[in-house]
C-alpha cells in the first residue's frame, strides 16, 4: 500500500511539469502584455522596456520557464505583477474561503444526491424515480451563473431573508486564526458571527452543490440498481430479510464504491475553485481571483494557481483510491499492479 | 405497460408542471417588471428630480443629534489594488484613498477647481517657476507622527529622485518637478522646470498627490499598499482581500472630524448581485451602475446619483488622410450627435458641445460645434467625390461609452451611408485596437479620454501629443502648440479659460474632432444617506456623509 501511494505520489512530477509547460506557455501566447496593464495609462515605452526588463520578461521564453521551475522546486512561486505581494502568500489568504465553500457544497450534495439517487432506485419509474432523475437533469444542465443571480434576487432582493453576496458582515468578522470562518467563529464564541456566516453560505454553497448532487444522484442511482439486481440481494431477500435492511446493509454498502470515486472527484474540481459561483457571490476564494488575475494578464498568480489546482486534483485522486481500499476489502494494491 | 403509460403520462405532467412553473413564476415576474417599468416611467421623472435636487454642489452642515457611532458601507465592483496612492492607478483603490489621505491642495466639493488643504497657502514666482507652499499646523498622521516640510519632501522626494517603475502616477504629478527644498518646518519651496499651472491640480489629485506619512512608509520597506498611513479623516483598520477595506474615524483629525465610527468599501464584483445588495439593505451607497438596473432601483425606493463624469467620448479624424477642413466639417455636419447620444446612452451621457466637461474651468458654453445639416454634407462630399471611409473601432464597452465602440461605429456608419458615404468598419477588441492605432491605418477612429487633473491642459494637450495613440486625429499645428503652451503657464482666472475656450474652438472650426458625450458617473444609494457627492473626478469624500 505504501509503496503504491509512493509510486503515485512521484507520478505527480511528470503531472505537474506537463501542467507548469501548458499553463506557461499558454499564458504567454494568448494573454495580452502584462506591461501596459500593470503600468497604467501614464505608462512611457521606456518605463515598459524597464518594467518587462525588471521581471524578465525579455528573457527567452524557455529561459524564463527555467527561473519559474526552479523557483517552484523552493516553493517560491514570484511575486504578483499587479500586487507586488508574494504568489503563496495572496493564494494562502484566499483558499480557506473556496475550501470552505467547497466543503459544505460537498456535504450538500452528497446528502441530498445519496437520497435522492437511493430513493429513485429502490422505487424505480415511480413518481420519485421520475421526479428525482428530472430534478438531477436540471442539476446538470442549468447555467451556475443564471441559478446564482437567479437566487439572489428571489432569496435575497424579493424575500430579503438571506444576505446577497459575501463570506461575512465585515461589522461581525470574527479573528482569523484558521481562516475558515465556520471554526473561526467557533473559537471567538461569538454565535451571531456563526449564524452570519451560515446564512452568508447558504446561497453560494446551494448554487455550487447543485450540479455535483445532480451527478451524484445520477451515479447512486445506476449504482444501486446495479447492486439491486445481484444474486446475493436476492439471496438476502430468499432469507426473509426485512426490505429496508436488504436496501441499506446489502446494496447501499456495496452500491456506494463508485459513488465514493464521484464525490472524491467532485470535491477536487470545487476546491479547484469554483469560478463561476464565487465571481456571482463575490466569495473572496482563489476562483474569483484567478479569473481576475487572467484578466490582468498577472502570469505568476495564473501559474501558481493553476499548479495548485493540479496537485489538488492528483491528491484527491489518489485519497479516493486509498479510501476504496478501506472501503472494499477485496481491492488490493501493491506497487505492481499500479 | 399500465405501470409504463402511467409513469410517461406523470412525467409528461410533471414535466409540464416544472415548465409552467417557470412560466408562471416568470409571468409575474415579467408582470411586475412591467409595471415596476410603468411606475419607474412616471417615477423615474420624479426620481430623477428628486436625486437632481439632492445633487449637492457642496456639503452641508452636520446636523448635531447625528448617530455617530454608524458604519457607512460603500460597495464598489473590484477589489482596490492597493492602498499606497504612489503605487496604484485604479479608481476601485482611490475610492479608500480619499478618505485615509490628503494631498497640499484639493479640489472643490464638486468641481475641479483647487483649493487649500494641507497646504493652507502658497505664492507663485513671476516666472512661475517656484511655488512656496506654507503649510498647515498640527497635522498629525494616523501613526502620530507630525505632517510638515520635511514630510512633504520626503513624498515628493520617493516619486522624483528615488522614483520606481512602479510609481504609476510619478511623472504625471511631478515630471516637471526640478527640487523640493525644506525652508523652515511649516515651509516648503518646489522649483519646476517649466512654468505650468496644472501643477496645483495636480497636487489635489487622488493618486500619486497625497501625502503618507514618512515614519510609516520606511517600515513597511516603501509600500503602504497594505499599510496606509496618512492624515485623512479615517485611518485603516484592515482589509479582507477580495471582501472588504475597513476604516475607522481618525479622532485627531484637524479638520471636520469624519460623522461615520466606520466605513467599510464592499468588493461586490457582480453588477445585478450588487443592486440586489443595495436594496436588500446590506450596502448604503454603489457606483458602477448601467441604465438597465436604474428602473430596479428606483422601484425600491433608492436614490440615483448623476452626475457629468470627467471624460469624453469623441471621433478623430485622422489629419494626414482627410486633410480638407471641408471635407471633415461635412461628415461632421452628417451626424445628429445629439439623437445618437440620447438613443445610444438613454439620458446617462450628455451630449458634448466641446471638449472640456460643463464643470471644469475653461469650459466656455460660447464653443459651438458643426451643426446637423446633412443637405449641405451630401453636396459637399458629392463635390470632393468622397464616397468611401475607412473606421477603427473598439468592440468593448468604455468609461466613455457604455454602449461599445462598435454599436457607436456602426450608428455613425449608418449617418454617413445617407449622405452617400460608404464606410467600412474595422473593430477589435481593446488591446488590439491600441495597437491598430499605433499604425495609423485609419480614415476616423473612435476614441476617449479620462480627465486626471481637472484642469483644461489635461484635455486640450490630447492635440498636440507626438504620440499617435493619444493624438489620433494626428494634428500638428504650430499655431495651437504655441497657445497651448501659452496658457499652460498663465495663471489661473478668466484669461486663462478664456485662452482654452479659444482653443476648443479652433479645433471645433477646423473639424479635428467630433465630441460626441461625456458619460455620467451614476451611483445609489438607500434613501436615508444624506449628503453624499459623487465628485467629477469618480471618487466619492465620504466623511461628511451619514444616515438618518
Amino acid at each position: 500500500m505504501i509503496k503504491y501511494i509512493i509510486k503515485r505520489l512521484l507520478l505527480l512530477i511528470p503531472v505537474l511539469f506537463g501542467v507548469s509547460l501548458i499553463v506557461f506557455f499558454l499564458m504567454r501566447v494568448c494573454a495580452p502584455d502584462p506591461a501596459p496593464i500593470v503600468l497604467g495609462q501614464h505608462a512611457t515605452q521606456e518605463s515598459m522596456d524597464a518594467w518587462r526588463e525588471a521581471n524578465g520578461l525579455n528573457d527567452p521564453v524557455v529561459v524564463q520557464y527555467v527561473d519559474f521551475m526552479k523557483g517552484a522546486f523552493t516553493g517560491d512561486l514570484g511575486t504578483s505583477y499587479y500586487t507586488k505581494a508574494p504568489v503563496t502568500q495572496e493564494i494562502m489568504s484566499r483558499f480557506p474561503a473556496t475550501v470552505e465553500l467547497a466543503i459544505i457544497a460537498i456535504i450538500l450534495a452528497s446528502v441530498f444526491g445519496i437520497i435522492v439517487g437511493v430513493i429513485s432506485a429502490v422505487h424505480k419509474n415511480s413518481i420519485f424515480d421520475n421526479g428525482g432523475m428530472l430534478l438531477s437533469l436540471v442539476g446538470v444542465s442549468v447555467p451556475i451563473f443564471w441559478l446564482g443571480i437567479m437566487l439572489i434576487i428571489l432569496f435575497s432582493g424579493t424575500l430579503h431573508w438571506l444576505p446577497s453576496t459575501g463570506r461575512v458582515d465585515p461589522a461581525l468578522r470574527p479573528d482569523t486564526v484558521t481562516g475558515f470562518m465556520i471554526i473561526d467563529s467557533i473559537i471567538s464564541g461569538d454565535t451571531e458571527a456563526l449564524v452570519d456566516v451560515l446564512r452568508h453560505l447558504v446561497l453560494p454553497a446551494v448554487t455550487l452543490s447543485l450540479y455535483s448532487m445532480a451527478i451524484i444522484a445520477r451515479m447512486t442511482r445506476s449504482s444501486m440498481l446495479e447492486t439491486l439486481n445481484q444474486d446475493y440481494i436476492r439471496t438476502a431477500r430468499a432469507k426473509g430479510v426485512a426490505d429496508g435492511k436488504v436496501n441499506r446493509r446489502h446494496a447501499l454498502r456495496n452500491a456506494m464504491l463508485p459513488v465514493s470515486t464521484v464525490i472524491g472527484l467532485q470535491l477536487g474540481s470545487l476546491l479547484g475553485g469554483a469560478v463561476l459561483t464565487e465571481s456571482v457571490y463575490s466569495w473572496p476564494g482563489i476562483g474569483n481571483y484567478t479569473v481576475q488575475c487572467i484578466m490582468k494578464s498577472d502570469f505568476p498568480v495564473v501559474q501558481g494557481v493553476v499548479l495548485l489546482i493540479a496537485v489538488i486534483f492528483v491528491l484527491m485522486n489518489l485519497i479516493v483510491d486509498v479510501i476504496y481500499a478501506f472501503l472494499d476489502p477485496r481491492i488490493k494494491y501493491s506497487g505492481k499492479e499500479a | 405497460m399500465k405501470k409504463k403509460l402511467v409513469s410517461a403520462l406523470l412525467c409528461t405532467a410533471m414535466t409540464a408542471a416544472v415548465l409552467s412553473g417557470c412560466g408562471g413564476k416568470s409571468e409575474p415576474a415579467t408582470d411586475a417588471a412591467q409595471t415596476s417599468a410603468d411606475a419607474a416611467g412616471a417615477e423615474t421623472t420624479e426620481a430623477a428630480t428628486a436625486a437632481a435636487a439632492e445633487n449637492l454642489t457642496e456639503f452641508a452642515q452636520v446636523p448635531e443629534d447625528v448617530d455617530r457611532e454608524q458604519t457607512l458601507t460603500f460597495a464598489q465592483g473590484a477589489d482596490p489594488r492597493g492602498l499606497d496612492p504612489a503605487l496604484v492607478d485604479d479608481g476601485e483603490s482611490s475610492k479608500p484613498i480619499v478618505q485615509m489621505y490628503e494631498g497640499l491642495t484639493q479640489f472643490g466639493d464638486s468641481n475641479t477647481e483647487v483649493e487649500p488643504c494641507l497646504a493652507e497657502s502658497w505664492e507663485i514666482s513671476d516666472d512661475g517657476l517656484t511655488y512656496t507652499f506654507k503649510l498647515k499646523q498640527g497635522v498629525k498622521f494616523h501613526d502620530g507622527t507630525d505632517f510638515n516640510a520635511e514630510a512633504v519632501k520626503y513624498n515628493i522626494d520617493r516619486q522624483t529622485i528615488n522614483k520606481t517603475e512602479d510609481m504609476l502616477y510619478a511623472d504625471f504629478v511631478y515630471g516637471d518637478v526640478a527640487e523640493c527644498n525644506v525652508i523652515d518646518d511649516y515651509t516648503v519651496e518646489i522649483k519646476l522646470t517649466k512654468a505650468s499651472t496644472p501643477f496645483l491640480n495636480n497636487l489635489a489629485m487622488s493618486l500619486g498627490a497625497p501625502m503618507v506619512s514618512p515614519t510609516a512608509c520606511e517600515a513597511a520597506g516603501n509600500n503602504l499598499n497594505e499599510a496606509p498611513c496618512g492624515t485623512g479623516p479615517y485611518k485603516f483598520v484592515r482589509w479582507d482581500k477580495n471582501e472588504a477595506v475597513v476604516l475607522e474615524r481618525f479622532d485627531d483629525y484637524w479638520g471636520d472630524k469624519g460623522v461615520s465610527k466606520e466605513i467599510v468599501f464592499r468588493t461586490i464584483t457582480d453588477n445585478s448581485a450588487r443592486v440586489v445588495a443595495l436594496t436588500n439593505g446590506e450596502v448604503d451607497i454603489i457606483d458602477g451602475i448601467d441604465a438597465n438596473v436604474v428602473d430596479q432601483i428606483t422601484a425600491a425606493g433608492c436614490l440615483l446619483n448623476k452626475t457629468e463624469g470627467m471624460n469624453i467620448n469623441y471621433l478623430a479624424y485622422n489629419t494626414e488622410r482627410i486633410t480638407d477642413p471641408e471635407v471633415r466639417k461635412a461628415l461632421s455636419q452628417a451626424v445628429n450627435v445629439p439623437e445618437l447620444v440620447q438613443s445610444l446612452y438613454r439620458g446617462y451621457a450628455s451630449q458634448a458641445t466641446s471638449i472640456l466637461p460643463s464643470f471644469m474651468p475653461g469650459y466656455s458654453a460660447d464653443v459651438t460645434q458643426t451643426e446637423y445639416n446633412p443637405e449641405e454634407a451630401q453636396k459637399v462630399l458629392a463635390d470632393k467625390g468622397v464616397t468611401e471611409l475607412h473606421m477603427l473601432a473598439y468592440t468593448n464597452p468604455r468609461p466613455y461609452n457604455t454602449a461599445t465602440g462598435q454599436t457607436l461605429a456602426e450608428a455613425l456608419q449608418g449617418y454617413w451611408s445617407k449622405v452617400g458615404i460608404t464606410c467600412t468598419i474595422d473593430a477589435y477588441d481593446w488591446t488590439t485596437y491600441k495597437e491598430k492605432i499605433g499604425t495609423g491605418d485609419y480614415d476616423v477612429c473612435l476614441y476617449g479620454w479620462i480627465g486626471d487633473n481637472g484642469d483644461p491642459d489635461n484635455f486640450l494637450n490630447l492635440l498636440d501629443s507626438e504620440d499617435i495613440e493619444i493624438n489620433l486625429a494626428q494634428y500638428h499645428d504650430e499655431e495651437y502648440s504655441q497657445m497651448l503652451a501659452a496658457a499652460a503657464s498663465l495663471p489661473n482666472g478668466d484669461e486663462r479659460n478664456a485662452a482654452y475656450g479659444e482653443m476648443e474652438q479652433k479645433i471645433a472650426d477646423e473639424n479635428v474632432w467630433l465630441p460626441i458625450s461625456h458619460q455620467e458617473n451614476l451611483a445609489a444609494y438607500v434613501s436615508n444617506v444624506q449628503n453624499f457627492i459623487y465628485h467629477p473626478t469618480g471618487n466619492t469624500y465620504l466623511s461628511q456623509t451619514y444616515k438618518n
